[in-house]
């Protein structure tokens, strides 16, 4: 993990107002990665989606489309549609977990895998359902929940960019 | 700490975390939740009908009844739903979906019998009221606008229509949409503020598809009950406590079947021993395939009380037809044909649980065997049988049999028909011979054990108390007749119906269940 010590040890060689800029920066980005965790956490309890057909009047939030898939298990279907429904059942708890896991894991252990792994899962959980948004209903605003979950995603994809890029930029000052 | 282990535990940590947020998760998404009956907080109190129907089409009722519209036939419930408003011209999206904002409601109060009319309003919770104003008005416009203590209702083509909160309220006439007006300004006190509605409410399921709640004496008002010979005849029949007292009935699906349920705060009175929740300790001797099954308790008791509180009455009732000076009179004469004192001595036996049992061997409704079993005296009811059917020697013709250890009398009735009766762990088995020889040696296992019987009981939303069992796949296939039998495939469905009368925390209960096979 490319860590904020590894920056400081830059900055020594920099100017005061270039490290101010860089902390200023630093302070921003650490924002960004905090608010994924509770972001996916509140859009989970958010709306995702309006039912199809007769289930139109219905806003699903993450939370409650659990719950209905799981009343829709209790249906007569056959080994692989009540697979396929558990499958998603899961998928959505996923976002909860991944979540709580990037909530616990952002401030202080992001080296851990599971950091990286509950912030991938945010990011293509995100994407999937957005695609699916889209196809549904073009390009629209997504629903609140949703539009969290994406912003989760979203954070933590900017929050690992930034940090790519500026280890990246570091490695030439650190071994020359 | 190594920096390994902390990893670990870090891991652990997350592990248990994503246990514990998904467990409860999952546990808390399945419960199901109550149909808040917000709808009657805009009813008048003094309503004398109410009904309400759960409009969330994603609830576990919901789900439920369109899992067993598909047992019992249909293709894609939901699509068919769908599919018969897009045929009426309608889009769902559009003009039904607003509409659904969790239950709707439909009032009466005041029904006059004198002239035909009532006063009442339907109310929905809506999930966009504007929108479904929008609707009303694209189909019953256009609307007249007026005001009443600062709400805005229109009038149109056939009646009235406000939008209050987030409901929407359609009345047929003006007071009924200012009645609903000053409950929702608090003017006048709501059913949902009415004791008596929170607590039948409260006592049935939360959980339902409909829900109704009738006071009668809201409903009919003082015309009907201050009859005075209305009012006697209810009196005399121990039945006024229950008439003048508010009841209310929910109709809900379960994962397997149907369930029905109906509560008055009125008293059992002098029925409540045969009311009191229990279970069957005989059905343990009914032969599996019986396709009906009935049981009570205390006949005897309810009997007494009864005599206790109407004699009088009944005795005036029997006088006036002519033939018997007293009930007393009757059940001697009765008595006295069957070779006894009177027909009660029979009736005080039965001071335990009394069950009824019917089946169709060969599946021919002609072709019925039937038997009592109940708790008795033994002593007292040997020698009562005896004295029956030594009676009249020459017709009965009675005699013993053995079925494995246990000696059967078998006599024959008036009818030249064999009937039998036989004590099996001291109880009575009384009924056709063939009957009585099936309970006694019956080896197989009983009714009290089978799958289906069991599966109806559980699925029953109170407990027992005196109740009837059907076996509605036989009994249809009974009906249906032919071999096989033609039977539609919600015929082939439908697996059993109880019906039963329990007194449970104070409150009269009518429950009932009808379970759906796969």
């Amino acid at each position: 993990m490319v860590s904020m010590n590894a920056g400081s040890s830059v900055s020594l060689a920099s100017s005061p107002s270039r490290t101010s800029a860089r902390a200023q920066r630093l302070r921003r980005l650490a924002l960004v990665r905090l608010g994924a965790g509770p972001l996916a956490i509140a859009g989970f309890f958010l709306p995702w989606a309006h039912g199809p057909g007769p289930f139109a009047a219905n806003e699903f939030t993450g939370f409650s489309l659990v719950g209905f898939a799981g009343r829709l298990q209790a249906l007569d279907l056959n080994i692989a549609q009540g697979g396929v429904l558990w499958a998603i059942r899961l998928a959505i708890l996923g976002v909860a977990i991944a979540g709580t896991w990037q909530l616990l894991l952002a401030p202080a252990h992001r080296s851990h895998p599971g950091y990286h792994l509950s912030g991938w899962y945010l990011v293509a959980a995100a994407t999937i359902c957005a695609a699916i948004g889209l196809a549904r209903s073009g390009v629209a605003a997504p629903p609140l929940g949703l539009g969290l979950v994406v912003l989760a995603a979203g954070a933590f994809a900017i929050s690992w960019a930034f940090e790519k890029v500026a280890s990246r930029a570091e490695q030439p000052n650190l071994t020359g | 700490m190594p920096k390994r282990m902390f990893g670990l535990a870090i891991t652990a940590g997350l592990v248990a975390v994503a246990a514990v947020v998904g467990g409860a998760i999952l546990f808390t998404s399945s419960k199901a939740s109550e149909v808040n009956l917000t709808t009657a907080s805009l009813v008048p109190a003094d309503a004398g009908v109410y009904f309400a129907l759960n409009t969330d089409l994603s609830s576990s009722q919901w789900v439920s009844t369109f899992r067993l519209a598909e047992r019992l036939g249909a293709d894609s419930p939901e699509d068919e739903l769908h599919n018969s408003v897009d045929e009426a011209g309608f889009d769902w999206e559009d003009d039904v979906a607003p509409f659904l904002g969790g239950n709707a409601a439909v009032y009466l109060q005041g029904v006059s019998i004198s002239d035909v009319s009532a006063e009442g309003a339907v109310i929905v919770r809506c999930k966009d009221p504007k929108k479904a104003l929008g609707v009303l008005e694209d189909n019953l416009g256009p609307f007249d606008d007026e005001k009443f203590k600062g709400v805005e209702y229109h009038a149109m083509m056939e009646g009235f229509v406000a939008v209050i909160g987030q409901h929407l309220v359609i009345a047929f006439d003006e007071d009924s949409i200012k009645s609903v007006i000053d409950v929702s300004k608090g003017d006048t006190a709501s059913l949902a503020s009415v004791d008596d509605f929170q607590k039948l409410r409260d006592e049935l399921t939360g959980n339902f598809l409909g829900f109704v709640y009738v006071s009668t004496e809201n409903l009919v008002g003082d015309f009907l009950l201050d009859d005075p010979v209305v009012k006697a005849a209810l009196t005399n029949a121990g039945a006024a406590d229950l008439v003048f007292q508010p009841a209310a009935w929910v109709i809900g699906a379960k994962k397997d079947g149907f369930e029905f349920q109906a509560a008055s705060v009125g008293k059992s009175g002098v029925i409540s021993p045969m009311l009191a929740p229990r279970q069957s300790k005989l059905v343990k001797y009914v032969p599996a395939d019986a396709s009906l099954f009935f049981s009570t308790v205390d006949i005897a008791d309810t009997w007494n009380q009864v005599m206790k509180d109407a004699r009088p009455e009944i005795d005036k009732a029997i006088r006036q037809e002519g033939q018997y000076n007293s009930l007393d009179d009757a059940l001697k004469d009765a008595g006295r044909q069957l070779g006894i004192t009177s027909v009660e001595e029979i009736i005080q036996l039965l001071n335990g649980e009394t069950t009824v049992a019917a089946w169709f061997p060969d599946g021919n409704e002609e072709n019925a065997e039937g038997v009592l079993i109940a708790e008795v005296d033994q002593q007292k009811a040997s020698d009562l049988l005896k004295k029956i059917v030594s009676a009249k020697p020459s017709v009965s013709r009675a005699r013993t049999e053995k079925v494995g250890n246990t000696e059967m009398t078998v006599f024959k009735d008036e009818d030249n028909e064999e009937a039998a009766y036989a004590f099996l762990d001291g109880n009575l088995v009384l009924g056709t011979k063939e009957a009585v020889t099936r309970v006694l040696g019956n080896n197989e296992p009983s009714l009290g054990s089978l799958k289906k019987y069991n599966q109806t009981v559980e699925q029953m939303p109170t407990g027992l108390g005196t109740y009837a069992y059907f076996n509605l796949s036989s009994l249809l296939r009974l009906a249906e007749g032919g071999v096989p039998a033609d039977l539609s495939a919600a015929e082939r469905a439908l697996s059993g119906l109880i019906i039963n009368g329990v007194d449970e925390r104070g409150i009269i209960r009518l429950s009932g269940i009808l379970t759906v096979e796969d």
